[in-house]
């Protein structure tokens, strides 16, 4: 019995674990606010969804159906138990599980918020150590303009200025959509249609996806991309003028070996956090630029939901949002754990 | 004794006119920040007079003219007229009036409730007074801002009020989170010891203490995220989920006009030229007031 305690405690001393489950609490208040707002707000939810001219037997067997007739803590457990086990409740919408749709519109969404961190990634590691290394240069100055272009901008007008000029006027991006339709056929594996081309072994396919993906892509992560190149040059050369630098300088380490080794790398660990926040709020961002470049996931699908005040799948796909923005939190702090030897030891002196 | 107080009184008021000459100078001093200002109060002065300076005020709300219609930027028209004929630039600029409203509105009662929430949080660090505040705080933050937005829009009817309502339910965490980790700092400083233990009530010394130290970094962000709360408030109407056409807000009027985008791209250029300014303007006076700041 100890031992199975000590173990319990050592788990949850684990920084890891002991925040998701702060975090999952947090998830569980969140579902009770939504829930709670979409059930008791005026109006009724199955007239708003199915029209106002539907026959009262048919709203009363949903309402039957859907326990809306239940008082409001009954229906929050019983949704509860549902979540449980997966089940996210019926969409009066599709007249599907809720969780059915979430699975076919997910991996679309999953594919842009990978090809979104990857961007970042190309984008703003580059720009950042150009405009760090030489302060005041041009190149400095230009991003500099490019990081406040990019701020302005909201994402969904990034869509339709890329949409605009890439799709529409220079016609080398098709403008919206995921994949052409000669290459529908390819066998879905992953989900992910840029593996499962590569899978089957069809390259056209695959330059067709990366087409598709490329407008949403870098709507997404163009503006939060400059942000981070900045906040990277702001920690090169804040670092750059601290005294371990000097002592390099004066052991005789070549420039680039000191730059490029030892101090990216601490100037890396600032951007980190502010990379993570900026991926997981993608999801979000997500719902306007996947309905403007018409991209099949799950965004769009809960903005369709919103629009029609589907209540189970507006709450699945909040939920949803949820734990992905759980997600990619745990990962930035695992990479940062990785990466920065200061949090380890303070971690190990704290317990 | 009391002439010696207000003496007292007056050297304060003195010096803290001083230091705000000195924020003003430094604050004119970036070419940046003061372009943002002129930008910022531009847009104030063509919103308020919108009816006296646009070209046609009747068209920014129902009206209708097909003879008109589709007309590329011209001189009459320097913006454009869209579906109904109606004049873009008129449009935009009573388009400003929601989202200064849709601002002062928002962080109006965003910026004293997360401030005072977050006082208390960090004042009483570590009893229940902090753990409620900051549990409820946390259930706001578990998803992007704009998703929890939306979901709160959708859930009520869709009008500018409602999108009103979502933002700023959706906003106030974000300050009592910073406000909480500063007080949480400061509370165990030398002068708020000190007026403890001359007997100052816990107001006076939450308000008149700690909340001077403060008001820098609330200022700096309430300007930078006034440029959050447009462009949120635009993202909710153009879903479909705030104002409701014929409104002329900036959000409506992008998602109606982008359904006409390549023939009729002007249209849409309208609405966004008004979104990036009155961002671009509220980053760079934002980004001013932290140089100020971050100088003291």
């Amino acid at each position: 019995m100890g031992k199975t305690k000590a173990f319990f405690k050592s788990i949850y001393k684990n920084v890891f674990v002991r925040r998701a489950l702060r975090s999952l609490l947090s998830l569980l208040g969140l579902s009770l606010l939504i829930f709670i707002l979409a059930r008791v707000l005026p109006g009724d939810p199955i007239k708003t969804a199915l029209g106002p001219d539907i026959p009262e037997e048919v709203v009363e067997r949903y309402r039957e159906m859907l326990n809306l007739n239940k008082p409001l803590y009954l229906q929050y457990f019983y949704w509860l138990m549902d979540v449980f086990q997966l089940k996210l409740g019926r969409s009066l919408v599709t007249i599907r599980d809720v969780s059915a749709d979430i699975t076919d519109f997910f991996p679309a969404t999953l594919e842009l918020l990978l090809a979104s961190a990857v961007f970042r990634i190309i984008v703003a590691f580059p720009l950042g150590v150009l405009s760090g290394r030489k302060p005041g240069a041009t190149m400095d100055n230009a991003i500099r303009v490019l990081a406040y272009v990019g701020i302005c901008i909201p994402t969904f007008g990034w869509a339709i200025i890329l949409q605009l000029v890439f799709a529409y006027w220079l016609n080398w991006l098709p403008a919206i959509g995921r994949i052409s339709e000669e290459f529908m056929g390819i066998p879905k594996v992953t989900g992910l249609m840029t593996i499962d081309s590569l899978i089957s072994g069809n390259v056209p396919a695959f330059i067709d996806v990366l087409k598709h993906l490329l407008i949403p892509t870098v709507a997404l992560s163009i503006g939060g991309a400059v942000q981070e190149a900045r906040i990277l040059r702001a920690g090169m050369i804040e670092n750059i003028s601290r005294d371990y630098v000097l002592n390099m300088k004066s052991h005789g380490i070549p420039e680039r070996i000191i730059y490029f080794k030892y101090v990216l790398k601490p100037s890396i660990i600032a951007v980190v956090p502010t990379m993570g926040l900026d991926v997981a709020s993608t999801v979000g961002n997500a719902f306007l630029v996947e309905s403007i470049c018409n991209w099949p996931g799950m965004s769009r699908y809960g903005m369709m939901a919103m629009l029609r005040k589907d209540l189970n799948a507006i709450v699945g796909v909040v939920l949803v949002i949820g734990i992905v923005y759980i997600v990619i939190n745990t990962i930035t702090d695992i990479i940062l754990y990785a990466i920065d030897p200061r949090i380890r030891l303070k971690e190990r002196g704290e317990s | 004794m009391s002439s010696d107080y207000s003496a007292v009184a007056r050297k304060e008021r003195e010096v803290r006119l001083e230091n705000l000459k000195r924020a003003w100078f430094r604050f004119s001093r970036n070419k940046l920040a003061v372009a943002g200002l002129v930008i910022f109060v531009t847009i104030v002065t063509m919103a308020s007079l919108a009816e006296y300076i646009t070209p046609y005020p009747s068209h920014a709300g129902l009206y209708i003219n097909f003879k008109e219609k589709y007309q590329p930027p011209n001189p009459n028209h320097i913006l454009g007229t869209d579906m109904y004929g109606r004049d873009v630039f008129t449009r935009v600029v009573f388009g400003f009036r929601y989202a200064l409203m849709m601002v002062g509105v928002v962080l109006g009662i965003v910026v004293p409730v997360g401030t005072v929430l977050g006082l208390l949080a960090g004042y009483y660090k570590g009893t229940l007074i902090d753990h409620v505040i900051n549990g409820a705080s946390e259930v706001f933050v578990a998803v992007p801002p704009l998703v929890l937005a939306l979901a709160i829009c959708s859930v009520l009817e869709p009008n500018v009020l409602n999108a009103l309502l979502a933002i700023t339910l959706m906003w106030w965490p974000w300050y009592t989170r910073m406000i909480y980790s500063v007080t949480s700092s400061l509370r165990n400083e030398p002068y708020v010891w000190a007026a403890k233990a001359l007997g100052m009530r816990t107001t006076t010394i939450l308000f008149k203490e700690l909340l001077p130290n403060m008001l820098g970094p609330i200022l700096t962000k309430a300007t930078l995220d006034a440029s959050w709360v447009i462009i949120i408030g635009a993202s909710i109407s153009f879903v479909g989920l705030g104002a409701q056409p014929p409104t002329p807000d900036l959000g409506t009027m992008l998602s109606e006009y982008c359904r006409y985008l390549p023939a009729y791209w002007w249209m849409t250029l309208g609405p966004l030229l008004g979104i990036v300014a009155l961002v671009l303007s509220f980053n760079l006076m934002g980004d001013g007031f932290r140089d100020v700041f971050a100088g003291e």
